[in-house]
This record gives C-alpha cells, structure tokens and sequence, in this order.
C-alpha cells in the first residue's frame, strides 16, 4: 500500500523513510506541506499519510482539514507527527480530521504499528468502496431488467404504466398534448402455427425494431403483451400520432417479410389523451380503435 | 559545555546497529545543518516570526534525531523565543546555536 510521508528536514524524512521501508509499504515522500497537497491531487495517490505539523507551506493539520472536505475525504487515514505534544495540541489536530497523532521523538515500531491500523482501515475503505460500485451496477441491471420485456427488449408494461401516469401529470401541468397508438400483430397466431414459436419470436423482434427505428427520443415503445405493443408519444396530438401510426405500418408491411420471411401486417389503435381522463380509460380508448383496425380488415390506422 | 554535541552510540542504538545508514545520514547532517543555520540567520534578520519559529523547529526535529542535543536545545530556545513573539530573544540566542552548529559538524565528522 502506498503510505506518504511528508517531512520537511531531509534527515527526519530519511529517518521516516526508513521506518516503512521493507513492509509492505509504497513509500511516497514530500518535502514540505505544498508537496504533499500537490501528491494527493494525482492520481492514483496515497490514502494512508504520516503528515509533519510543522512545515513550510501547508501544515499537516491544514493539508487533513482540506482532505476532509474533499468528496474522498473519509477515505484518508492521517497520522499527524509532531513535537508539540500538549492535549490541546491534540486536540487541535484530531478535530482538524487527523485520524492519529504521534508525538516526537516517536518509536520506529510504535509509528509502524499505528500505521498497520490505518493500512488496515483504508483496505476496508477500499473493500467497501468496491462493493458498493458493484451493488450499483447490479441496482442498474435490476432496475433495467425490471423495466425492460426480454424478447424485445422493448420497455415493459409495468415501466410502461408509471411513465404513462407520469406524462400524464406532466400533461395537465404543462397543458401539451399526448397520444397513444395501440399496435397488434394480424394473425400472429397462425404465424406461431405456420411457422412455430421460434419463427414468432423472430417476428416480434423484428417489430420491435421497427418501432424502435421510427420512434423519436422522447417516445416510449414497450410490449403490451403478447403480440401486442403500446406507443407513447408525448406533445403529439391524435393527428402527429396518426402519421407515425401509418410510418409503422407501412414498414412493417413492406420490410417483415424482407427480415423474417414471413408476410405479416399490424393494426393500430390511435388515440389522444383528454383532459381529466386517467390513464386506464386512455388505453381502454386505444383498444377500442385498435379492434375496430382488427374488424375493419386488419393492416390499418383506425383513429380513436 | 554540559550537554552532550552529538552521542552516536545513542543513533546505533535507535538505528538498531545499522552503521551504514548512521553514516549516510550523518553525510547528509554535515550539508544539512549549515544550511538551515544559514537559513535561520537569514530569517532572523527579517521580522517574520512564524517563519524563524518553522526554522528553529526543523532544526530542533533534525538534532533530535541525530542525537545532538546541544544543537536541540539551542533550537528550542529559539523556536520558543519566536513562538512568545520575542524577536529580540531569537536573534540573541542565534549566535549560540550558530557555535553550536559548528561544534557539532565538527563532532560528527570526527
């Protein structure tokens, strides 16, 4: 582990120096308190500090007070070294931040063994440090596994929900318009008989593809369920949505059957969000738009 | 003179018997010790009192180690004049540890 020894009198720091050297320990020296700040502001610097009090420059105290303001600060373990040894004095330098204080003249193995404890706790800090960056990530992959449907990988129905009562608030705050298109594979079931699941699965990824080619940022696409997949398209009034309804229909029935093999068309329900109506009713609307598609021969936009 | 200018058997000792690192440090002493002295006449005809106090005690620290504690306790006064605001009583007791200084090169390189 990297320790750092900041001494200003170049025979004490050889004498310090020496104390580490052959322990385990990277050695980093400064000649002053300035030094010893301009090593902590490197990267990859040490964590573990024998700081002289008194130097030109910065002081030891003053170089662990900044440390502590830092964003890392609690991740230093200091030892403050000094001849001024009254309780005030250690005081002064434990509530400046310093983790330990050592008066001189100290004992090699005594200043080594306390060292030893503050090598023991930055490794916890680092242990620790690493865990939870790893948590994070695992949080990260959770939360976009909670939120995102297998096959597709298109978000789901449960992140599709929050983010609809969401827009929806945001909606009547804002006053700006939002639309939703209901979509449905035709006859996706004898495309699963036709063709099997595998050839299915292969179609709804092929969809998902589309929508996620045609969709602007700020829409939200996700599987419904099933063979049924739901838009979201915020600031979008019934007619924009109309249009982008059409856009994918269109490139499904001309580009499937070029990716799958498999001639396969959709129907889609457009609908506009009125003021006051929660979000249940606006996908209760859609569906109905969408089956009237289904009635009305299928491979069509049907405005809700 | 009572006290001790320089007692090596005490830096083995402390040193645990390495007498090649005693006499490579005691080489670095004799460039050392003149210097700061010089460096603390030079901050003792100013008026900047923290300074001569940071000077003294870094010679303090350095005599301490090398077990010179003629040279220790010449910079101790010093530091404690500078420390009380006694400008006067630092520049009085700098001429002490300047002879001091000398006598105690002289002892580590005998």
């Amino acid at each position: 582990m990297k320790i750092l020894l900041a001494e200003d009198d170049k025979i004490s720091r050889r004498l310090l120096e020496r104390v580490f050297s052959g322990y385990g320990y990277d050695v980093v020296s400064a000649s002053d308190g300035d030094e010893a700040w301009r090593i902590l502001e490197e990267p990859e610097h040490p964590h573990l500090l024998v700081l002289d009090w008194m130097m030109p420059g910065v002081t030891g105290v003053e170089i662990v007070k900044r440390l502590r303001e830092r964003p890392d600060g609690h991740t230093y373990y200091a030892i403050i070294l000094t001849s001024l040894d009254t309780p005030d004095d250690l005081a002064y330098a434990l509530d400046g931040g310093a983790d330990e204080f050592v008066s001189k003249p100290y004992h090699a193995d005594a200043l080594r063994a306390r060292a030893n404890v503050g090598r023991r706790i930055v490794s916890l800090h680092h242990t620790l440090s690493e865990k939870i960056r790893l948590l994070q990530e695992a949080n990260a992959t959770i939360s976009h596994l909670a939120a995102t449907d297998e096959l597709t990988t298109l978000y789901n129905r449960r992140y599709f929900n929050e983010n609809l009562t969401k827009s929806i608030s945001a909606a009547k705050r804002y006053k700006f318009p939002l639309s939703l298109v209901m979509v449905d594979i035709d006859k996706f079931k004898a495309v699963n008989d036709t063709y099997g699941h595998s050839s299915g699965d292969t179609v709804l990824k092929a969809f998902a593809d589309i929508l996620r080619s045609l969709a602007r940022t700020e829409d939200v696409s996700a599987r419904w369920g099933g063979e049924e997949f739901i838009i979201l398209l915020t600031h979008t009034a019934r007619d924009g949505a109309a249009v982008m309804a059409e856009r994918v229909r269109s490139k499904m029935a001309s580009e499937c059957l070029r990716v799958t093999s498999i001639p396969v068309t959709v129907s889609l329900g457009v609908v506009e969000w009125g003021d006051g109506e929660d979000p249940e009713l606006l996908i209760k609307r859609a569906d109905k738009a969408l089956y009237r598609a289904k009635d009305e021969g299928r491979n069509r936009v049907v405005l809700g | 003179m009572s006290v001790t200018l320089f007692d090596r058997a005490e830096l083995l000792e402390n040193l645990d018997g390495d007498a090649e690192f005693a006499d490579s440090i005691l080489g670095d002493a004799q460039v050392e010790i003149p210097k700061d002295v010089a460096q603390l006449k030079a901050l003792c005809s100013g008026e900047e009192l923290h300074s001569i106090r940071v000077c003294a005690h870094t010679i303090k620290g350095m005599a301490s180690n090398l077990c010179a504690p003629a040279l220790r306790d010449a910079a101790f006064a010093i530091e404690g004049a500078a420390r009380d605001g006694d400008l006067e009583g630092a520049r009085a007791a700098l001429s002490e540890l300047e002879k001091i200084a000398v006598m105690t090169v002289e002892a580590i390189k005998a």
